[in-house]
């Protein structure tokens, strides 16, 4: 079974995301902020991480940075998620150390091909 | 004071999202209210409660809108963070959505399904109203887009057909509401097979292309567009992610005109669908001027072709051939030849200054009054003159020709010319020998009124050929810029001696375009040949008509002596009796005419046992001239010189013409005076 770590803060979002990933087959652990979403990644050891980028507590790409720095997590691989459609964005979440990114609202079957395709790399 | 005036821009921008977003919210309300209604939803209770939810929340956010100034006192990161607020429940609404239309289609829950179309609809919407009221881009496009959405000030784009491909129903419809409302044909299809068939089967000005589509991307539908011939100008834009920028490049890199970024903003569809239109249109305005231009040519080409000679006048000592290969643009050139009288051929070669359409008109004029001049029977020179009068007195384009005009005489062989400025033509003798045909060096036809020109005479013998052409042939280049040159000419034409006219000319275009290696003419390219085939069958007797100009009597002297030199007449006989001549001419011409038409004066000589007799007839006034030596006066001392360097002068009036007969003994036979 795929283990998806889901890093939201936004309750309604985590919920309607964390469901449409159930229902294709995915297991899902949810974080609140960037702090609980390093936890996790640690804890729970996640085949793969959606991250959102506007998070509390420590933000999405100062989270990522932490994940890729450390030698026992850095292998997972980290979709980022953001509400902003601008070309600053992508290259802020590919520095911090992403390995995709999707704007939301979420298209749901283009996540799922990138999901896919980071999970055959790793 | 500066705080309030920011506050009163947040309170616009408050107002703003409720004017514009707050409308467009009401569809999702209802979608919503009719899925809590829903009896057999039991299955997406959860969600569709969610669902209700997110759209009071949406509701809410517009309604209660009171956007707080960010800490760096920006009004863009102002919107920037309202608009991401905004979206939040939107992003909502559209994954629940998905997910229960899902789950709704799988369970068979129609009731449930129809309510998810509107709903998915209205979140699209509700986005544009987003962009609309607090657009991305820059401050410009926010004061551009006006609250209508269509404010002045907005560029005016012109309006097409265009089709859109994407597989997202909400994309599509949302693409096609927009462009719809600013005036546009749409037509939508929802992969790229569809999309492929549409553009091969009907017209469209531009093509809206999803990146990613089921089937067949939007990659694969442009490169077959961009392989298409009749296609490869119709502007495709992609529609992309922007995370996706290296396959957007590689399009761009395979003819794409431009990218769209999802989520789309209205401005900046607007503005990318309009640049195509606006160029596509520019692309039309330059093509229909180029055909435009492509006319004016063919017309230019018709007039020139129109104007040359169809065939070389028939003439038993004659051949003559000539042939032109226009450039693209009209260079240009002409040349002519037409038959003067029965034994004088008169030919022509010319090269207008400039191109296309004027310099045919021009050339067509300078044709015309050549011939009508030269049909007179003028001397080559005199009508240079005349043409170089004409032309030059009404030039306000300063447009000129380099003409070279002359007459063979088909019985003598004598070849007389002027030379207006054009290239020197080429004898070339029946054993091969070349000799250049010196201008007089007159100024160009058309550049400075009263210019003098200037008559020449050569003599052709039996076999010999003239070359005129033009500069085109000498000035051809090859691919190194070398000019093809007088030398490579000469030494093409010393090979072909004693052809045909036709040999000679299709030889040098032959050697030219060889030169050129396939390179198209940047002039027009001109040869005209002629070959004297030999004099008349009775090579003792001379005639030749001539203009009652003083201009002429050079040209006769010339035809005299050359006749004289050729027939092997001493030098004592033959200086006497071409002197006699001249003054005979001279004086017929001075004082012979009553009026100032112009009038023909034959010149004949013949042999006739150990005598030659000069005979000059005219159709002057009476005048008897032996009757007359004897008076006192400079009027008759011509006469009285005349007396001295012949033997014998006879005079007959008859049909209105004057025939003086002075005869000059050979010395060998000449009597011992008394």
């Amino acid at each position: 079974m795929t283990k998806i770590l889901l890093v939201e803060d936004n309750e309604m979002n985590r919920d309607m995301l964390s469901r449409r990933l159930q229902r294709k087959g995915y297991v899902v652990v949810m974080a609140v902020d960037g702090g609980e979403g390093v936890a996790m990644a640690a804890s729970e050891q996640p085949d793969l991480i959606l991250m959102d980028m506007s998070l509390p507590v420590l933000n999405g790409w100062d989270a990522t940075r932490q994940i890729k720095a450390c030698p026992a997590l850095k292998h997972i691989p980290i979709i980022a998620l953001t509400a902003h459609a601008m070309a600053s964005d992508r290259e802020q979440a590919l520095a911090a150390g992403c390995d995709g990114y999707e704007t939301k609202p979420i298209e749901l079957p283009q996540l799922l091909e990138k999901i896919e395709s980071l999970l055959r790399r790793a | 004071m500066v705080a309030q005036v920011l506050d009163l821009r947040l309170a616009a921008i408050a107002e703003r999202v409720r004017a514009v977003v707050g409308p467009a919210t009401e569809p999702i309300s209802a979608a919503a209210a009719t899925l809590a209604a829903a009896a057999s939803a039991t299955a997406v209770a959860d969600e569709i409660s969610q669902i209700g939810k997110a759209a009071r929340l949406l509701v809410e956010m517009v309604e209660t809108c009171l956007p707080e100034m960010e800490e760096d006192g920006s009004i863009e990161t102002t919107c920037s963070r309202l608009r991401h607020d905004l979206r939040t429940p939107l992003v909502a609404l559209k994954g629940y959505g998905e997910l229960v239309l899902e789950i709704a289609t799988d369970e068979g829950l129609d009731a449930v399904s129809a309510a998810l179309g509107p709903l998915l609809e209205g979140v699209a919407d509700v986005m544009v109203a987003i962009e609309r009221a607090l657009p991305a881009m820059s401050h410009a496009m926010a004061v551009e887009e006006g609250s209508e959405g269509d404010g002045p000030g907005l560029a005016s784009y012109p309006s097409g057909r265009v089709l859109v491909a994407d597989d997202s129903q909400a994309n599509r419809d949302v693409l096609v509401k927009y462009l719809s409302r600013e005036g546009h044909d749409v037509v939508a299809v929802a992969d790229g097979l569809a999309a492929v068939e549409a553009v091969f089967e009907q017209p469209f000005d531009v093509v809206l292309l999803d990146m990613i589509m089921p089937g067949m991307n939007g990659d694969e539908v442009l490169k077959a567009i961009k392989a298409e011939p009749r296609l490869r100008l119709l502007p495709v834009i992609m529609i992309s992610a922007l995370d996706a920028l290296d396959s957007i490049v590689r399009c761009i890199e395979a003819g794409a005109e431009d990218y769209l970024p999802k989520p789309f903003n209205r401005v900046l569809l607007r503005a990318r669908i309009g640049a195509c239109l606006e160029k596509k249109r520019l692309r039309e305005v330059e093509l229909s001027y180029l055909r435009a231009v492509e006319k004016e040519l063919t017309i230019a080409r018709e007039v020139q072709r129109s104007i040359l000679p169809k065939a070389f006048p028939a003439h038993r000592s004659l051949a003559g051939h000539g042939l032109m290969d226009p450039a693209r643009e009209i260079g240009g050139d002409f040349y002519d030849f037409f038959a003067l009288d029965d034994d004088r051929v008169g030919i022509a070669v010319g090269d207008v200054s400039g191109k296309g359409v004027p310099a045919a008109v021009y050339m067509a004029m300078v044709r015309t009054q050549l011939r009508a001049t030269a049909l007179f029977g003028l001397s080559p020179a005199e009508c240079l003159y005349r043409l170089n009068d004409h032309l030059s007195a009404d030039n306000a384009e300063g447009m000129f020709v380099s003409l070279f005009y002359g007459i063979i005489d088909c019985g003598t062989g004598v070849f007389t010319y002027a030379n207006g400025g054009h290239n020197w033509p080429i004898l070339l003798r029946a054993d091969g020998s070349v000799e250049w045909v010196k201008g007089t060096d007159d100024l160009l036809v058309g550049v400075i009124h009263g210019s003098a020109y200037h008559n020449a005479a050569l003599e052709l013998a039996a076999g010999d050929s003239l070359f005129v052409y033009t500069d085109g042939v000498v000035e051809a280049i090859d691919s190194a810029e070398a000019e093809f040159g007088k030398d490579r000419l000469a030494a093409v034409l010393a090979d072909k001696a004693g052809l045909a006219p036709e040999m000679l000319c299709g030889g040098v275009l032959t050697a030219v375009r060889t030169f050129e290696g396939g390179l198209p003419h940047s002039d027009d390219l001109t040869c005209v040949a002629v070959r004297f085939l030999g004099g008349q069958a009775d090579a003792s007797r001379f005639e030749m008509r001539i203009a009652n100009a003083i201009a002429e009597i050079s040209r006769l002297i010339s035809a005299v002596q050359a006749f004289l030199l050729r027939r092997e007449v001493a030098a004592e006989t033959a200086y006497p009796l071409a002197m006699a001549v001249e003054e005979a001419v001279a004086n017929v011409i001075r004082h012979g005419y009553a009026d100032s038409e112009p009038h023909a004066i034959t010149v004949r000589l013949a042999c006739d046992g150990g005598q030659w007799i000069a005979e000059v007839v005219d159709d002057g006034v009476s005048f008897d001239p032996t009757t007359r030596v004897s008076d006192n006066g400079g009027f008759h001392i011509g006469l009285l010189l005349i007396k001295t360097m012949v033997d014998e002068i006879e005079y007959i009036r008859e049909a209105d013409c004057n025939r003086l007969r002075m005869i000059k003994s050979s010395p060998r036979s000449r009597m011992p005076p008394p």
